[in-house]
């Protein structure tokens, strides 16, 4: 009989075609943020043409260098990491606590309390009228605006319940024969357990937070509290106005003027918001890709 | 203990349901929250000082260093310009407390703002649109500015809006009610004794001209030839066929469609008859679209969307722009071999017969940003602001600054700004107006002398290449139209700030029909310019607009107009 042909693992072509797939995605990948940082390290002349492709041309600092002498850009990026923490932190507790207690099989009205998340998680209330409530609940104006609405996810919640529900069940059966309380199971046995889908929900969390702007925009009316995307949008909504549809000639001016500083600048702050976020994949890596795999299989 | 669990778990739901409530109910006294109710009355040293509470846009210049300098850098800083204003105002017995929001947000703050309830008393509304401010003075939020100066008035604001330069404007926005809710900024431009505004235009590059010894053109067909020379002699020199026309394609409002005679919106002004009518039903309308489409063919048209990345790469031959404007050249990266970049405005005539429009604005001109009264306001304490908006005092501050420190009066007892200080605010004032007004939280009131712009127009150029000569053909232009005015024909520059407030009626209308109309006829433009719709189908693209209601449109702008009268 006439055995059929078929690549076999190892052979030369197919492992160069591989490696030269995988180069070529890596480089459609990368490129764009080679190209932003090498924009970010050209002269501003340069880098308003954007013709600069391979290396850096009229290589300039001037524009880390104007960032870093920024008071207003490192106090964004010191809000930033003040919304970060905390949300990140109780995103996880809420998530934690909330998914558990909607595991637990006697808690009464278990089907109704999921139903009651699930609805508003696909139907919310609109723009004007969780900006009327973030007003009563004088928010408004307050940093609290940026923690206390980014620290409950419904999407989350199911997540992990989805994934304590993974856990065998006689894991807990066990813990509770030898005493365990029902708080005791959560803390001994579920949470050590839910190490990966923890390390998801934070890294979703810290990204979500760290590029977020449309709740500062709603509810942060000063700079004073704003955060890091905040102030790197300012600087690209103001690199992208038309001059000549500005009605005054004192502003299309003003607008000039900026739009030629800004031009390195720009890239340069791209650089420098995405650079920390970036750095924090590595470090939830090994939990990542078991958390992203969560519902995969059905035992 | 199963029970004791249960017992306590109600009891913390119940705390909880409570505690929620209790907390929606402790809203703050104001309704936006972050804003505290505002002291309107203090006392200091026996005099009484009224606080007028602003909520505007926290205005922003570059200095030279190319930093960005913001209103609330002067405010919170050691600004001389706003110690003068603000002294000036204490001395009047006013105080001003601002609420400053970024310019990019501000369309957001004020839209929410005002769904919660401002509680600001003087407000810039330049984003509001007309809808809701129709349904603010409904409710009575807005009140009469006319009714201010009428009653607390020293005198001084009466005048100017009733018998001096702003009467003009505020005409312009006065409601069907009679009264004025909002003020604008009111430019007035002198040049030698009568009254001109400012110009857009078209313009080509002079110094590109001159490389290839070629003349101004004077019509279409040698504005074509000398756009192609410039692509086949690669007078760029970047070895590419890449010298192109940067304007936009979807509308009117570009300097050619005016070449023709056209207007520069889908109904446009008549700056001498007052008359509105549509690009679309002009006579040159035609033969606009064919050269536009002759210049696509021969690829001069810029159509990648990377206009501003080709002016900047020196490779925009033609714009449309502020007549006189010196700031676009600094921008754009020559060799060095290259002569310095070099736009100067012409005025080409398209077709036989038709006259070329020039885009002017009003001698006296009414200002795009506009600043409206809240109810919550002390009448008294903004009749005086206005007294003291409408001086002389306030004008020369706001524009030029304070005598010595950012300007000097020369021989001919003309004002120059002074450059090349130390001092960031010198250098932005150097540049344009005080930071609080155009889009700040007050209105400017500019006198401009057009003599000594046009001597700074020359200026700016001996520092961006041409020492010798500075930039005098950009001056010219310009200088032409205001002792020539018999031979050009005007059109109004801009649409809505040139017509009569709009009642509800128009604004719901005039928004029905342009949602669909604008849409349309920007497709059709640009698909006939790139020779994707068909010439010959003209008459269904009529009637399709007419469908679409543009001689409604025309009746209601032209309705608009007449109540100016």
């Amino acid at each position: 009989m006439k055995k059929k042909k078929q690549i076999r693992e190892g052979n030369p072509v197919a492992t160069a075609v591989m490696y030269l797939l995988a180069i070529g995605i890596t480089f459609i990948a990368m490129y764009p943020m080679y190209y932003v940082l090498i924009l970010s390290l050209s002269a501003p002349e340069y880098a308003a043409t954007m013709r600069v492709y391979t290396v850096p041309k009229g290589f300039s600092l001037a524009a880390f260098n104007a960032l870093v002498g920024d008071n207003k850009m490192w106090r964004a990026y010191f809000n930033t990491i003040f919304y970060v923490i905390p949300t990140t932190i109780l995103m996880v507790l809420n998530s934690t606590v909330v998914a558990y207690g909607l595991n637990y099989k006697k808690l009464i009205g278990r089907k109704f309390l999921t139903m009651f998340l699930l609805i508003p998680m696909y139907f919310s209330g609109g723009m004007i009228p969780s900006f009327l409530l973030m007003v009563r609940l004088g928010l408004y104006d307050s940093p609290l605006s940026q923690i206390i609405p980014a620290c409950f996810s419904i999407w989350n919640i199911i997540l992990v319940k989805a994934y304590f529900r993974s856990i065998p069940e006689s894991l807990s059966e066990a813990a509770k024969m030898d005493g365990a309380s029902v708080f005791q199971v959560m803390v001994r046995i579920m949470i050590p357990l839910g190490k990966p889908i923890f390390a998801v929900i934070a890294v979703y969390t810290i990204v979500g937070v760290w590029n977020s702007w449309f709740n500062a925009l709603l509810y942060l009316p000063h700079t004073q509290w704003q955060p890091l995307q905040m102030y790197l949008r300012r600087v690209l909504v103001e690199s992208g106005k038309e001059l000549n549809q500005i009605l005054d000639a004192a502003a299309a001016k003003e607008m000039a003027m900026r739009r030629l500083s800004n031009a390195q600048l720009k890239y340069a702050m791209i650089i420098f918001t995405t650079l920390p976020v970036l750095c924090t994949y590595p470090f939830f890596q090994k939990y990542f890709i078991k958390g992203m795999v969560l519902g995969s299989l059905k035992e | 203990m199963r029970h004791i669990r249960k017992g306590l778990a109600v009891i913390l739901t119940v705390l909880m349901a409570c505690l929620s409530v209790v907390g929606c109910g402790n809203a703050p006294s104001g309704e936006t929250g972050a804003i505290d109710s505002v002291k309107k009355v203090t006392t200091e040293d026996g005099k009484t000082i009224k606080t007028i509470k602003i909520l505007g846009i926290d205005s922003s210049g570059t200095d030279d260093s190319g930093n960005t300098v913001y209103l609330s850098d002067w405010v919170n800083g050691d600004s001389k310009l706003w110690e003068k204003l603000t002294t000036d105002l204490e001395e009047r017995g006013i105080r001003l407390e601002l609420d400053l929001i970024p310019g990019d947000q501000y369309d957001t703050v004020i839209q929410t703002q005002i769904a919660a309830g401002l509680d600001c008393d003087f407000v810039n509304i330049t984003s509001v649109d007309s809808s809701t401010r129709n349904s603010m003075i409904q409710q009575k939020k807005l009140l009469p500015i006319n009714e201010i100066w009428d009653n607390y008035s020293n005198g001084n604001a009466k005048k100017y809006y009733t018998d001096g330069p702003g009467a003009d404007c505020v005409k312009l926005s006065r409601q069907e009610d009679g009264n004025v809710y909002w003020l604008s900024a009111i430019t007035v431009g002198d040049y030698k004794g009568s009254e001109w505004g400012s110009f857009t235009g078209a313009m080509i590059r002079q110094d590109w001209l001159n490389k290839l010894n070629l003349k101004m053109p004077q019509t279409t067909d040698e504005l074509f030839d000398a756009l192609k020379a410039f692509q086949e002699k690669d007078v760029n020199g970047n070895g590419e066929k890449d010298e192109v026309v940067n304007i936009g394609l979807d509308g009117f409002n570009n300097g050619i469609a005016q070449f023709f005679g056209l207007g520069t919106d889908i109904c446009y002004i008549d700056y001498e008859t007052g008359k509105v009518n549509s690009p679309w039903y002009q006579e040159g309308i035609k033969d606009y679209i064919q050269f536009m489409k002759e210049l696509n063919d021969a690829g001069l048209l810029e159509t990648s969307g990377q206009g501003d990345e080709k002016k900047a790469e020196n490779k925009v031959s033609f714009m449309n722009n502020w007549m006189g404007e010196t700031w676009e050249e600094a921008g754009i990266h020559v060799g060095e071999e290259e002569a310095a970049p070099y736009f100067v405005s012409l005025i080409c005539q398209g077709v036989e017969g038709i006259d070329p429009l020039v885009v002017r604005q009003n001698g006296v001109q009414k200002g795009f940003y506009e600043y409206a009264v809240t109810s919550n306001a002390d009448e008294e304490a903004i009749g005086i602001l206005l007294d003291y908006l409408t001086t002389e005092e306030y004008s020369v501050l706001a524009d030029y600054g304070i005598e010595d420190y950012t300007y000097r009066v020369n021989d001919e007892g003309k004002k120059a700004k002074i450059t090349g200080s130390d001092i960031s605010e010198v250098q932005i004032m150097s540049k344009i107006p005080a930071l609080w007004v155009n889009d700040g939280i007050l209105p400017r009131y500019e006198k401009n002398d057009r003599v000594q712009e046009l001597a700074t127009i020359v200026e700016a150029g001996k520092s961006l290449g041409y020492s010798e000569t500075g930039y005098a053909e950009k001056a010219a232009v310009l200088q032409d139209i205001y002792e020539h005015p018999e031979q050009y024909h005007f059109a109004v520059m801009e649409l809505e700030t040139n017509l009569a407030a709009a009642t509800n009626e128009e604004v719901a209308r005039t928004v029905e029909i342009r949602t669909d109309l604008d849409t349309y006829y920007k497709e059709l433009l640009t698909k006939l310019i790139l020779g994707q719709a068909d010439m010959d189908d003209w008459d269904t693209y009529i009637s399709d607009m007419k469908s679409l209601g543009l001689d409604e449109l025309i009746s209601i702008i032209q309705a608009r107009r007449d109540r100016l009268k």
